[in-house]
């Protein structure tokens, strides 16, 4: 079930991780024992629709879920350590100093009542002990980082006063400042408009390879996975439904779900496309643990074992597995 | 271009220009102009798509040509009528032909009012039918846009953001309008209910005859559901033609750098295609760039550009641009994977 | 921000004349003549018509209303139809008074007002915040005057710990002007204290649900900072309009706690001015109670502009 791994062991080791939430009909699921891994420099991206529960896997990686919600998970391993055990004072010694985090909406992320710069010098202060001018010369360095105009000037600017691609570039400057091996961005394009959009995603990809950061690319957006993800895990109703290379999975997919969603895109992509084939249905609402796959209402190739057992992991090929009953294993690319 | 005869909506020039107050007391009023100078014709039954960043002004122009928007100067001629001279028949026939859907559903609709309610309110406020004959109605619409018949008594929050732009559609189809103006109406919805909805507004095309304006930012969308298309920068169109054509050999280097920017999934093309990233961002519309508006991030400037504004030309196969130097420039990449997808050197 | 305070200022003015304004033809057009209530039911026609003329009341409204107004621009607010002295040495002897007890209570209440609602909110659904939370309801439906009457009751009358009624001697030891201020300024905060701790509570929550807070979270700062600098900064911006608004409330209260305690502040002056018909008294406090109101208003705007800085810098992008 776990993939298989060279010798050394991945930065990031997240295994049978859950958020639930209790309510009166019992636990609502919102992530549902899933596994995943980030090796040391590597792109992955974590994919799925609206309710899927990857941005509530990265909040719960960071240990960061919102009150109300339980987690669990078997094992949360950061460079060999299991930071689930680790007490409040220690998981906040990782958090923005080891793995940090970019949101998506750059406008509420920030706050407006304080600098920009202030914001950066902030986790300075908190992780590499930089305090005043010392601080603030590296903060506005830091802007330089990430391309903003007038680095100088920009540091006294308050959040309102930029535009949202300066403020997404803030954003990952302010994330960066104390250099984490791991940079999780959940949907960091996601409100931006295309040209910008462009931008921000060449600016990640140069300061990943300058900063040998790992990056966690949570998104819905499979072209933006395609351009810059090495594997990519496509989530569904709160539980992994496939993993493997970007290359693999995009050739040739082998849970439904990831097939129907690698379908709709190309047809909207693809100009010679007369009338799409949309997945029908809706997606699963936040609900008690289901028995069954769960995107077993909305499946062309569904059987009945779909309804009656959850379809494990299986491996479909050479670093990749699926969730599903149906699904055979994959050829080798020739 | 269609010829003015069988033209269902003609805009001719249209602008719209807000004030917003000054920094201080005394500061004089700063003009916004949201659009300046848009010309567009849709025919009867066809889609015609508006493409646009923000701050682009496709919003503003589809609002201004159902004039929930005053425009500052222009003129909307809808089913043959003179819109902007505020002749009370035409406005009249406007507000009924020409429907609106929004880009969220949730928001623009009244969520304390029925599905059924919401449906049925055009019908009241302009009288139409009695009440057997509206019910019945209804019950037609919701079956129309692929929702339960038992759905014209829950309310709007039971509802998925995809079920309820299906209840935003059955109320704009009410009237039996002819023209429906679709702003961002997908931009909210996930993939999979993305293509949901966009199947149903062309199933109801080829069934009711309306023609759509269909304004988004996404061009893969924009392509697959309109004939022809305008890309918009600024409050101006710089490029207008058929979708196909427009998408695949953009000519002005705004549409050129739009289409290069839009991710496509296939890891490969991606990998190898070479991308126009434009620096800088979209200036503010309350101080635009003198000439060509797009001249400030346009990797091709030249003086001229800063004097001279662009009008559009004809480039030959329906296709209107405008740039001072589109002739001179290299052919840009293509928006869809396709066989020759080699990188281009733009 | 320079120009800001003076834009602010000069928006200040055309109320303040229309305030002017309202109350000269209110106090004109109130029941009661006041040369006659000075005279006594005794004096003859013609003595009250020597001193109406002695009064200046003679002459026509618009007259009458330009005179005072260019008096009152000069400070010189005339004499009390009662005691003779100059307006402006009572009205002012009178406000000061009022200010030490707005002051006192407007830091209790903030002071108690805020600290709860952070606690309240920090410690949601939980036994603070419930104790917290029924305590300000209470508080929320007991008008002032009785909480000053059960104070009386029991620090004065039952412990005597501290004096009933009036402010001390003038020239007395600060502590002891203290003694006389602790009841009324408490009985006048602590409702007011109530409404910002329902406001707080209320922003607090808000802002801690906010995605910045999320932002200062994920970048490992100390749960200290996260509510101190990425919370309660944020929250205070909301509470300050309620506060501002609230003003007028607390000068209305001191009105009223004023009369209970029989503190000699402008409130006590203002109503016993009405009872008498001493119009220049009227005139002088009203007008110096709106002045207090906008020039509240326009210390909370600015201080709207020192914690918000989209207010101060405008919105134009850079």
């Amino acid at each position: 079930m776990t993939p298989s791994h060279p010798a050394e062991a991945p930065l990031l080791d997240v295994r049978g991780l859950s958020v639930a939430f209790p309510s009166p009909r019992g636990d609502l699921m919102a992530v549902d024992r899933v596994s995943l891994s980030v090796g040391r420099g590597e792109t992955v991206a974590l994919v799925g629709e609206s309710g899927s529960g990857k941005s509530m896997s990265a909040l719960a990686i960071m240990r960061l879920t919102p009150p109300g919600a339980r987690m669990s998970a078997d094992w949360l391993g950061l460079d060999g350590a299991d930071m689930s055990k680790l007490g409040e004072r220690e998981i906040r010694d990782i958090r923005g100093r080891r793995i940090a985090m970019v949101f998506q909406n750059p406008m509420s992320s920030l706050n407006a009542v304080l600098t920009i710069g202030r914001q950066i010098t902030e986790s300075l202060e908190r992780h590499m002990g930089l305090h005043g001018r010392i601080a603030r010369a590296r903060a506005i360095e830091l802007l330089a980082m990430v391309d903003v105009p007038a680095p100088g000037k920009l540091v006294d600017a308050y959040p309102h006063q930029l535009s949202g691609g300066m403020r997404q570039r803030a954003m990952i400057a302010m994330a960066l400042a104390a250099g984490p091996e791991l940079l999780i961005a959940d949907e960091p394009t996601t409100a931006l408009d295309v040209t910008i959009q462009a931008q921000i995603m060449e600016l990640l990809g140069r300061l990943q390879r300058e900063m040998r950061m790992a990056v966690l690319l949570i998104t819905h957006d499979l072209g933006v996975v395609a351009g810059v993800a090495n594997r990519v895990y496509v989530m569904y109703g709160g539980r992994m439904f496939e993993y493997g290379q970007v290359d693999d999975v995009f050739r040739d997919p082998a849970q439904p779900y990831t097939i129907g969603l690698l379908d709709t895109v190309r047809q909207l992509s693809d100009e010679s496309t007369e009338s799409l084939i949309p997945i029908p249905g809706q997606p699963p609402g936040l609900g008690p643990v289901l028995v069954g796959c769960a995107f077993a209402p909305r499946c062309r190739f569904v059987v009945d074992l779909c309804r009656e057992e959850t379809p494990p992991l299986r491996a479909m090929g050479r670093d990749r597995a699926a969730a599903c009953h149906v699904a055979e294993p994959r050829a080798e690319p020739a | 271009m269609t010829t003015a005869s069988e033209s269902l909506l003609e805009v001719r020039d249209l602008k719209v220009h807000f004030s917003l107050p000054g920094d201080g007391l005394l500061s004089p009023r700063r003009m916004v102009s949201a659009v300046d100078g848009v010309s567009l014709d849709i025919a009867q039954g066809e889609t015609m798509g508006l493409v646009g960043e923000s701050g682009s002004g496709k919003s503003t122009t589809g609002r201004a040509i159902l004039q929930l928007v005053r425009p500052t100067a222009g003129t909307v001629r809808f089913e043959g009528a003179d819109v902007t001279s505020r002749d009370p028949a035409a406005i009249r026939r406007l507000r009924r032909r020409a429907q609106m859907i929004f880009q969220d559903p949730y928001g623009s609709l009244n969520s304390r009012l029925s599905v059924a309610s919401i449906i049925r309110e055009p019908l009241d406020i302009h009288r139409l039918g009695d009440g057997p004959s509206r019910r019945q109605r209804v019950a037609a619409l919701l079956d129309q846009v692929g929702l339960p018949s038992d759905a014209g008594t829950r309310f709007p929050h039971e509802f998925s953001g995809g079920q309820r732009q299906r209840i935003g559609i059955a109320r704009a189809l009410a009237l039996d309008p002819s023209l429906v103006i679709c702003d961002e109406p997908v931009a909210a919805l996930d993939v999979s209910i993305q293509a949901q909805v966009l199947q149903l507004l062309d199933e109801l095309q080829r069934e009711l005859g309306m023609a759509y304006l269909f304004i988004a930012h996404d061009l893969h969308v924009v392509r697959h559901v309109s004939q022809r298309a305008a890309v918009m920068y600024l409050g101006r169109v710089v490029e207008r033609g058929a979708s196909r054509t427009i998408f695949s050999r953009p000519r002005h280097p705004y549409t050129q750098a739009l289409v290069s920017a839009v991710p496509i999934a296939d890891p490969a093309l991606e990998r190898s295609r070479r991308r126009v990233v434009l620096r800088g961002e979209i200036p503010s519309p309350t101080d635009p760039p003198s000439g060509c508006r797009f001249r400030t991030r346009c990797p091709y400037a030249q003086e001229l550009c800063a004097n001279v504004e662009p009008q559009l030309e004809d480039a030959g196969d329906g296709t209107y641009v405008a740039c001072h130097f589109w002739r001179d420039l290299p052919a840009a990449g293509r928006l869809a994977p396709s066989a020759e997808a080699v990188p281009s050197d733009v | 921000m320079g120009r800001y305070v003076l834009t602010r200022l000069l928006q200040f003015l055309p109320t303040l004349f229309i305030a002017s304004v309202v109350v000269f033809l209110v106090i004109q057009a109130s029941p009661g003549d006041p040369a006659r209530i000075k005279l006594g039911p005794e004096a003859t026609p013609e003595q009250v018509a020597i001193e109406r003329t002695r009064l200046g009341l003679d002459e026509p409204l618009p007259v009458r209303y330009v005179i005072w107004l260019s008096d009152a621009v000069r400070l010189d607010l005339g004499r009390s139809f009662q005691s003779n002295l100059p307006v402006t040495d009572v009205v002012f002897d009178a406000f000061g008074y009022t200010v030490r007890l707005a002051l006192a209570a407007g830091a209790i209440a903030t002071t108690l007002g805020i600290s709860a609602g952070i606690l309240a909110a920090l410690f949601r659904g939980r036994s603070l915040d419930i104790v917290i939370s029924t305590m300000s309801a209470v508080l929320l439906s007991l008008p002032s005057f009785v909480i000053g009457i059960v104070l009386i009751l029991v620090f004065a009358v039952n412990l005597r710990w501290l004096p009933s009624s009036g402010a001390g001697r003038t020239g007395q030891a600060l502590l002891d002007g203290l003694r006389y201020l602790i009841m009324p300024a408490v009985a006048l905060g602590l409702p007011f204290a109530a409404v910002l701790t329902r406001f707080m509570r209320a922003a607090m929550i808000e802002a801690l649900g906010q995605d910045h807070v999320l932002t200062a979270r994920a970048k490992g700062l100390k749960p200290v900072t996260v509510v101190g600098r990425h919370a309660v900064r944020n929250a205070l911006v909301p509470t300050i309009t309620i506060a501002g608004i609230s003003l007028g409330t607390l000068l209305a209260g001191a009105v009223v706690i004023e009369t209970v305690f029989s503190y000699p502040g402008l409130g006590r002056l203002i109503v016993g001015a009405i009872f008498n018909r001493d119009y220049p008294i009227v005139q002088a406090g009203l007008i110096l109670a709106a002045v207090v109101l906008l020039g509240m208003s326009l210390l909370v705007d600015l201080m709207y502009g020192i914690l918000d800085p989209r207010i101060r810098t405008g919105r134009s992008g850079s």
